[in-house]
């Protein structure tokens, strides 16, 4: 495994905050496993997970950081933030405590991460449609307003899972494509696979400060 | 020769008669005398003989002479007598003359009178003759009246024999029957009448055989309809003997308690209770009808045994008691075989109360007749019967719940067989068989019960929320203390919310198990088992469900699960290895109350150690699901090993990684302290050996030494995390070592200081001791490949440094030799 073969181009790495309980982990499986989490313990410090993608036909791996939302993690979740190309905000529809504690969120995202950071906006538990709290029309303000993209899904149904975070990793290869995202920079969030054919490594090498 | 002999005798008695009657004739000779005297006296069969002897003798006119003169001589003395009686003659005559007259005047006198007689008795002789024919009469009526008293006795029985036939009271008709037959009929044969009566009689005895028969049939009949009640009645009497009704009654009194103390999530025992308090009010309800019904009813009142004892008197009489005694043990049999087969509609519980009321009834009826009757059937008979019958019972109980998942129906039935056995135990009948159907049904009840029981705690596994319990108020507390008494004392005086180690699996497992143990109570409960049996018994099933609970969870953890409910597992599991004390008390508090308290050394352990598996088995799957996250932060590795110089941090996979670690074992502060220890240690080895990996991987061809640059950074960064471990009691100097051999290595390689490790190579102290020449060979060749790449490029220098590391090999391989 050490040694197979790269098939993939880039690796994205994400980040995905918000209040606890408001699915973070069980979207992470939807998207992860396709299977939906009916009784997901609460979050301890960070959980992991990874999938491959494409987009633009580039294959992309995802590097997907799951954090505690209870606020006795927070501080040892901050680390995660730097270093992250993608975050991904949630908050729970039928609960409106978690849409309000947003703003705490993405200050952290914001103060925390690279100005090129992609941020997404989550409302999870579109499925509980009876139970609603939160307007979508006051959610898509929300994320207009900040520069934000927004969509509601179901953890439970996988319904927009699989959008969210390709539309997020979409965002990031255009940022790489236009050059507002500088490849060479530490803690980008990004990492190109460097083990090219011998003309390609020449370009590397030339754009190396070395 | 007769005649010679005929003659010598004679002649000797002639002469001695001649010489004594006739001495005067002296001219006859003897033998002529002789001759004459023989034919005075002898006979004339004799005549001839006398005569032949005298013509023998030649002389017969002498002897014609001789007898001339004894005629003349006779003649003689008869007119002397008549001259002598002349003179008497005529005076006779002269007398009878004069009594002539006489008599002629008698007869005339006579005459008269005697017709003054008879005129005078002319009424007397009428009289006479009418006495005579009264007389006559008189007789005939009384020889007629004899006959006819003889006979009224025949016509009395004959007329008693039909009305006691019409009555069908058929003993006495056939006793009437006999008597008529052997006492009156013999008196009176010679009539014709009685002919008509017998011939007539000769079916009856028949016919009160068959009405016998079919009189003992209805019997049966009857006693079939009956023996339901009977048996239900004996069973009634049996249960309130043994308190069963009122142990039933407080029972589930108690189960009431219980549940509601175990309100909540307590499925199997809410509805278990629910239906057991109702179904055990209901029984009660209805014995109490029946006592009422039924008041001081018994078999006795309930069936006419007479019919029995008729048929035994009947054909006793009738001479076919065999015949009888055959008959009634065929039908019993057949009657036994047809109660003992149940319908087919035996689908619910009713079914099964009616199905053994009708044995225990069959069964009280034979012991009454037994009893009774004693040579109509015996007690072999009787235990043969039941013997057949008890087979057949066991085969159809163990047929119909043999397979039962119904746990429920299972403690139903349990009370109504041991209510069976005890009926047919206070009859004397034998019941082992019985008993060991029921224990049969304990352990299969037991089974289902841990099947339950261990699907209840697979369905709490999955949904537990792998949290540990938080309780915002001391109402909140109180409750989670009296479900788990398992807490720290000092857990009391800590401000709201208040978290308690375990999740709400484990007072629900707890709680589960204590209703597991009430369920094996109840199978229990009059098995004739004594208190220290029971207790001994609930503990093995106690231990048997602790078993399969460490089995179920054993196969769960095998599952993909988390990080989080792995180690909530291991610490749940604490938990539950507590508990097992407590359950042990709980038995006993259940079984024998305060009596247990001086057995307690003597009871069977619960036994935690079942539990000890199942936690390795829990560490282990830590292990590997921190190792598989390692594995998937490595997997991001992206090493350029011909990289012209390191970039001066560790490479970005191993920054996560260690962000990972240290976010890990800093955020499980409830990871029991040598888990944690352990965990780290192993993980540690992994991700050394997984950088060794790396550089070793005949994958990877060629390293430049500014990829090895890179690489001791990397490496040197995994060493600081274990100089700075988050857990605590983590010795520093132990857990560096697991990425020594690798620092040794780099080192060794990096520094050039191949004298030194030539010259100590296989000594106990040397500075390298950990690495081996092969390592460094591996190494070696692939840096020796990047300069072969290189020599294209660039100048002789290159090539001056190929030639080195050619050399440096060749010495290695010596080492290794």
């Amino acid at each position: 495994m050490t040694a197979a073969p790269y098939n993939y181009s880039y690796i994205f790495k994400y980040i995905i905050i918000g209040d606890m309980g408001v699915g973070k982990s069980c979207l992470l499986h939807q998207f992860t496993e396709k299977k939906f989490m009916a009784d997901c313990p609460h979050t301890i410090g960070v959980e992991f997970g990874t999938r491959i993608i494409e987009v633009s036909g580039q294959k992309i791996k995802l590097q997907i950081w799951d954090t505690a939302g209870q606020e006795r993690f927070r501080a040892v979740t901050r680390s995660y933030y730097r270093g992250a190309a993608g975050a991904l905000m949630v908050y729970d529809i039928t609960r409106r405590s978690t849409y309000n504690h947003l703003s705490s969120w993405l200050a952290d995202a914001k103060s925390l991460t690279n100005p090129n950071t992609a941020i997404f906006l989550i409302g999870n538990k579109a499925d509980l449609e009876d139970q609603r709290d939160v307007p979508y029309e006051e959610a898509k303000a929300f994320a207009e307003e900040n520069g934000l993209t927004f969509l509601e899904c179901s953890a439970k149904t996988g319904s927009n899972v699989e959008d969210a975070f390709l539309e997020t990793a979409k965002q990031i290869y255009q940022n790489i494509q236009d050059g507002s995202l500088d490849l060479n920079a530490a803690d980008t969030g990004v990492q190109p696979k460097q083990n090219l054919p011998r003309a390609a490594e020449n370009n590397g090498k030339k754009d190396c400060n070395c | 020769m007769p005649n010679s002999s005929s003659t010598s005798q004679p002649a000797t008695t002639g002469s001695e008669t001649a010489s004594t009657s006739y001495v005067n004739y002296v001219e006859m000779s003897a033998e002529q005398e002789y001759f004459l005297y023989e034919l005075e006296t002898t006979d004339s069969g004799s005549m001839g003989l006398v005569l032949r002897a005298i013509y023998d003798t030649g002389d017969v006119q002498s002897f014609a002479r001789a007898l001339q003169q004894r005629i003349s001589h006779y003649d003689k003395n008869i007119q002397k007598v008549c001259s002598f009686h002349y003179q008497s003659f005529v005076d006779a005559m002269q007398e009878l003359m004069k009594l002539k007259e006489q008599c002629q005047d008698i007869k005339e006198e006579t005459v008269a009178i005697d017709a003054e007689i008879q005129q005078i008795s002319q009424r007397l002789c009428q009289k006479k003759q009418e006495i005579v024919r009264y007389r006559k009469l008189m007789k005939n009526a009384k020889t007629a009246m004899d006959q006819i008293a003889v006979c009224l006795p025949v016509l009395e029985n004959y007329a008693k024999l039909q009305e006691q036939m019409s009555n069908r009271k058929y003993y006495q008709a056939l006793k009437t029957l006999e008597e008529l037959e052997h006492t009156h009929l013999a008196l009176v044969e010679k009539y014709r009448f009685t002919q008509v009566l017998a011939k007539s009689m000769a079916p009856v005895r028949l016919e009160i055989k068959e009405k016998a028969y079919s009189e003992f049939k209805d019997f049966l009949e009857n006693i079939k309809k009956v023996a339901g009640r009977i048996g239900k009645h004996a069973s009634k009497d049996t249960a309130e003997q043994h308190s069963f009704g009122v142990t039933d009654a407080e029972r589930a009194k108690k189960i009431q308690e219980e549940a509601r103390k175990n309100a909540s999530n307590v499925e199997i025992e809410v509805s278990a209770d629910g239906s057991i308090v109702k179904k055990n009010m209901s029984p009660k309800r209805n014995m109490k009808m029946q006592v009422e019904d039924d008041e001081q009813v018994s078999a006795q009142d309930l069936i006419d045994f007479t019919p029995v004892h008729r048929c035994c008197q009947i054909f006793n009489v009738l001479g076919a008691k065999e015949e009888f005694e055959q008959y009634y043990r065929q039908q019993r049999k057949e009657q036994c075989d047809l109660v003992i087969e149940p319908t087919h509609k035996m689908n619910n519980f009713k079914h099964y109360v009616e199905y053994l009321d009708e044995i225990v009834g069959f069964f009280v009826v034979e012991d009454q007749i037994l009893m009774t009757q004693s040579n109509l059937s015996t007690t072999v008979d009787k235990d043969k019967l039941w013997d057949n019958a008890l087979m057949k019972i066991r085969q159809h109980l163990d047929a119909r719940f043999g397979g039962s998942p119904d746990v429920l129906m299972m403690l139903k039935m349990k009370k109504v067989i041991l209510l069976f056995i005890l009926t047919m135990k206070s009859y004397g009948y034998a019941v082992a068989p019985l008993y060991e159907l029921l224990q049969n049904f304990r352990d299969q009840y037991n089974e289902i019960l841990v099947k339950e029981y261990c699907a209840q705690f697979e369905r709490d596994l999955e949904k537990d929320n792998y949290t540990p319990i938080t309780v915002n108020s001391e109402e909140e507390f109180r409750t989670i203390i009296r479900k788990f008494p398992f807490y720290k004392r000092s857990m009391e005086q800590e401000p709201f919310p208040r978290r308690f180690p375990f999740s709400p699996f484990v007072t629900d497992a707890y709680t589960q198990a204590k209703n597991y143990l009430i369920g094996c109570l109840k199978f229990m409960d009059n098995l004739q088992l004594n208190t220290s049996a029971v207790d001994d018994t609930v503990r093995r099933c106690a231990n048997v469900l602790l078993g399969r609970w460490a089995g179920v969870l054993k196969s769960f953890v095998h599952k993909r699960l988390s990080m989080i409910q792995l180690v909530q597992i291991t610490i749940n599991l604490g938990y539950l290895e507590k508990s097992c004390e407590s359950l042990g008390a709980f038995i006993t508090s259940k079984t024998s109350g305060e009596e247990a308290i001086g057995t307690t050394s003597h009871q069977v352990v619960l036994s935690e150690k079942v539990f000890r598996d199942v936690r390795s088995e829990v560490e282990q799957q830590i292990d590997e699901c921190m190792r598989s996250k390692v594995d998937e932060i490595i997997d991001l590795a992206n090493y350029d090993w011909e990289l012209p110089a390191a970039a001066g941090q560790a490479s970005e996979f191993i920054s996560d990684l260690i962000n990972f670690l240290q976010t890990t074992f800093t955020s499980f502060t409830n990871l029991p302290s040598g888990l944690a220890k352990h965990v780290c240690t192993q993980t540690c080895k992994h991700i050394s050996q997984s950088m060794s990996d790396f550089l070793l991987s005949p994958e990877t061809k060629c390293i430049s030494t500014g990829a090895l640059d890179q690489f001791s950074l990397d490496v040197m960064q995994c060493e600081m995390f274990t100089t700075r471990c988050p857990v605590a009691g983590v010795d520093p100097q132990t857990l560096s070592m697991t990425f020594a051999d690798l620092r040794q290595l780099l080192d060794l390689v990096m520094s050039s200081d191949w004298t030194t490790f030539n010259a100590e190579y296989g000594k106990d102290h040397a500075k390298y001791l950990r690495v081996k020449a092969s390592t460094a060979i591996v190494v070696l060749e692939k840096m020796i490949e990047f300069e072969r790449k290189s020599t294209g490029f660039f100048g002789i220098a290159k090539g001056d440094r190929k030639k080195l590391l050619d050399t440096i090999v060749r010495q290695l391989k010596l080492l290794e030799i």
